[in-house]
């Protein structure tokens, strides 16, 4: 997390710090930090994120495959094992 | 989160499934197009674009509404998701967004009659018994009126159907068809190794050489033996790089003849029935169309 431009020199002047607790909706990172918790959120599910599209996110299981791929806040959860989609 | 069942519209793209397989389509878009320009009386044309159109930009055009043209433009762009017959026909009016003529919106409106002739026209996707990757690639050469450079593109294929494809201008001028093409050849080739690359996280692996279908001998020929030549050594990195994708077997060049060269209709204007059946072979149809 970043501060934003002009915050920035008065406080580190004097030496203080902003702790927030989460990204806060607007701020100019947080659709960056969204889509890090929801990869981090993919990967414990047993998800991998594609290196050839990052907003793809794969899981094998048994042979089958169970794809998931985000557009902005837009998915679409496809695959050929069932209870996998049914579970996620 | 929502779960919103079977999936039917996604980004404003239409699914549909039938027993021939999966279509996508932007009829509602195409509509709602059409109707927001006043254009869904207007009386339907055969082709996109006008056969050999000389579309440039003249020093003495007279201008348009800009902020008009842009946003219409804007919306063909979209539209280019599903709609690879458009793909051409909309590269060619993008490239005059900055001083846009009467001549140029002329053109767009030929896009949106054209579009109305068919406006649920999508691509259909079916299983079939194809298992391999290709792709097509094809140049103009020296097309572009105002600087000469010329434009290349592709279409790639997974199992038979159409996945990606893309019509552009080159950034540098070429001084010959087969260095346009050659190109060309270069782009499409980056473009199947990324698809194969997303199957691979698929776990779907082809092993066969990728082919690419080029319809220029010139070019296989340079791509087969890169000797050291005046005429080919500014193109040096492509060279290379096409030469080191053949040795690994990646990927191979069959010559097509140009009548059978699908990517044409991303590269030049083409007359009426060779437009109607290329689009057939991409796998176009209208499924909103009365058969």
């Amino acid at each position: 997390m970043e501060l934003p431009p002009g915050i920035k020199q008065s406080f580190e002047h004097e030496g203080r710090v902003c702790k927030l607790k989460r990204a806060l909706y607007g701020l100019k990172q947080s659709p960056r930090a969204w889509f890090g918790r929801f990869t981090l959120a993919m990967k414990t599910t047993g998800y991998q994120q594609s290196n050839a599209d990052h907003t793809l996110f794969v899981k094998h299981k048994g042979g089958k495959v169970t794809t998931l791929i985000v557009y902005v806040d837009d998915m679409i959860l496809t695959g050929d094992d069932p209870e996998e989609i049914r579970t996620l | 989160m929502k779960d919103l069942g079977q999936l039917k519209y996604f980004l404003g793209i239409e699914l549909a499934r039938s027993k021939q397989g999966i279509s996508l389509s932007q009829h509602k878009y195409v509509l709602d197009l059409l109707s927001e320009t006043g254009m869904l009386a207007c009386k339907p044309v055969e082709t996109p674009i006008q056969m050999n159109h000389q579309l440039g930009i003249l020093p003495d055009q007279i201008p348009t509404d800009m902020g008009r043209y842009q946003r219409l433009v804007g919306k063909l762009i979209y539209l280019t998701h599903t709609r690879p017959d458009i793909t051409y026909a909309v590269s060619v009016v993008s490239q005059f967004i900055h001083a846009p003529s009467e001549e140029h919106m002329n053109a767009v409106y030929r896009i949106l009659r054209y579009l109305k002739g068919a406006p649920g026209k999508g691509l259909l996707y079916v299983k079939n018994d194809v298992s391999n990757i290709e792709g097509y690639t094809d140049a103009d050469w020296a097309g572009d009126q105002t600087t000469r450079r010329s434009t290349s593109g592709y279409l790639t294929f997974v199992e038979g159907n159409l996945i990606t494809w893309r019509s552009r201008k080159q950034k540098v001028v070429a001084r010959s068809s087969a260095e346009a093409e050659f190109r060309g050849m270069a782009q499409g080739i980056c473009e199947l190794l990324w698809i194969k690359s997303v199957l691979k996280d698929l776990e779907i692996k082809y092993t066969n050489p990728i082919k690419l279908y080029c319809d220029n001998k010139a070019a296989i020929q340079i791509a087969h033996n890169p000797v050291q030549h005046d005429r080919t050594k500014h193109v040096e990195a492509d060279r290379h790089f096409i030469k080191e994708k053949l040795g690994q077997r990646i990927i191979c060049f069959p010559f097509v003849r140009s009548a059978s060269q699908l990517a044409d209709v991303l590269t030049k204007t083409v007359s009426n029935k060779d437009f109607d059946s290329i689009i057939d072979k991409l796998g176009m149809i209208d499924i909103y169309a009365l058969t």
